[in-house]
């Protein structure tokens, strides 16, 4: 029979899933829980989760991707743009897009000239 | 004998107005130089800006400390109205998260739920276990807060941002702390935010990086790199939080950024994206300023998902 561990994440975290770190946290808790367990099973339940960082999804997928990593990981009651976000970093591990707009450069010597340009924004 | 350097007494809704005063600040303080103690007279404000507050703070506590400045402020403010506002987001001496219990922290940021303003408040920028929990919880409960006094169509954009930019001063400042101050603009349709830092510039962050990998000699170059998503953190995954900041919030939103370090700043807004050398004596920052204004309202086509690249 397949056992399965489920962790609500709101119960950890509250309504937001930020930074790098607290997947750490969240690592720590899934092996606590799985320790016992022949084979591993975890449900993240997302309710209540109303932003994940990019920074949280980008170390989440790292983790769970791990060729070390013998946990299979459902997620549950993930909101629209948490599951875009998390696909969003899959990209990014492989490929980057130039996005940026070439920047116009500017030099300043005088305060007059310093003075009305940001004033003038 | 002291040398009295008088202040705005009010910053216009333009952009801009705050940075100029600061510049124009900045150069006051270095005509007169570290010889001589100066006295800030803040007392004729009528109306105050975030652009402006934060950064006089900031500037006061790298000159003296760092530079061997004897400043002082006079913030005995004429205005009760800007007595009362100046007192509530604890102007001069801010909030701080330092050797507090966590549960302290939170109970800070709880009290300020029904307000229109994040208060001056400092975060700690270490990366050890401690250090850590606290800087989560801290933009935990921000997030929090900015959900109580933000009502914007894409209230996630806005935690993007702020997650995003607190991240890099984390990574770029190298000491000191962590800086924030914002205020909502109900009417108006925007909230502004100030976030910095009096640590390490952007260019001293590339130049530790790997023997400085990228090449970077200037603080322009720094400045662009910056916007253009060079990661001093590795891997070809990292580096996006500025740059997809920037093309979030003045592409996607029309909003404003200004990002001020080392004798380098850039403005963006939908349409310009400079960035400017400053070869002026003395306007310089020492760590990283941001500057963000952020609508309220954005396109119905608007969706943030599509600028996190």
């Amino acid at each position: 029979m397949k056992q399965e561990v489920e962790i609500i994440l709101s119960e950890i975290f509250g309504n937001s899933l930020n930074t790098r770190e607290s997947v750490q946290t969240l690592m720590r808790k899934i092996s606590e829980e799985t320790s016992s367990l022949c084979e591993k099973f975890v449900i993240l339940n997302f309710e209540y989760i109303d932003f994940m960082s990019r920074s949280f999804a980008d170390e989440l997928h790292k983790e769970i991707t791990d060729k070390d990593f013998d946990i299979n990981i459902t997620f549950h009651k993930m909101e629209g743009d948490l599951l875009s976000m998390l696909k969003m970093v899959e990209k990014t591990q492989k490929q980057r897009s130039n996005i940026t707009k070439k920047p116009k450069f500017v030099t300043i010597t005088d305060a007059k000239t310093l003075s009305d340009y940001a004033f003038s924004w | 004998m002291a040398v009295i350097i008088k202040l705005v007494e009010r910053i216009g809704d333009n952009f801009g107005h705050p940075m100029k005063e600061l510049f124009k600040l900045m150069t006051e303080i270095g005509a007169v130089g570290a010889d001589t103690e100066i006295n800030l007279d803040y007392s004729g404000a009528k109306f105050t800006h975030p652009f402006f507050t934060l950064p006089l703070l900031l500037l006061i506590r790298n000159k003296n400390q760092n530079e061997g400045f004897s400043i002082k402020i006079d913030n005995q403010f004429f205005n009760h109205s800007v007595a009362s506002y100046m007192e509530s987001i604890s102007f001069p001496n801010m909030l701080t998260c330092d050797n507090k219990p966590l549960e302290e922290i939170e109970s800070i940021l709880e009290s300020y739920s029904q307000k229109t303003y994040i208060p001056l408040i400092n975060f700690p920028i270490g990366d050890d276990p401690h250090t850590n929990v606290v800087r989560d919880k801290f933009i935990s409960h921000l997030n929090r807060l900015i959900r109580n006094i933000v009502e914007m169509d894409q209230i996630n954009a806005l935690y993007y941002m702020i997650d995003e930019l607190i991240s890099n001063i984390v990574h770029h400042a190298g000491r000191d702390k962590g800086y924030i101050l914002a205020q909502n603009f109900p009417t108006k349709g925007y909230v502004d935010i100030c976030i910095g830092d009096i640590g390490r510039t952007l260019l001293e962050s590339y130049q530790q990086f790997e023997n400085n990998r990228y090449g970077i000699t200037t603080h322009s170059e720094a400045m662009h790199a910056a916007l253009s998503g060079k990661s001093t953190k590795g891997g070809i995954d990292r580096g996006y939080g500025i740059s997809t900041s920037t093309k979030m919030l003045c592409e996607g939103m029309n909003g404003r950024f200004f990002m001020f370090s080392g004798n380098s700043f850039t403005y963006i807004n939908a349409h310009e994206r400079d960035i400017t050398e400053i070869k002026i004596p003395k306007v310089y920052w020492e760590g990283v300023l941001i500057c963000m204004r952020i609508p309220h309202k954005t396109g119905t086509e608007f969706n943030y998902i599509d600028y996190t690249e």
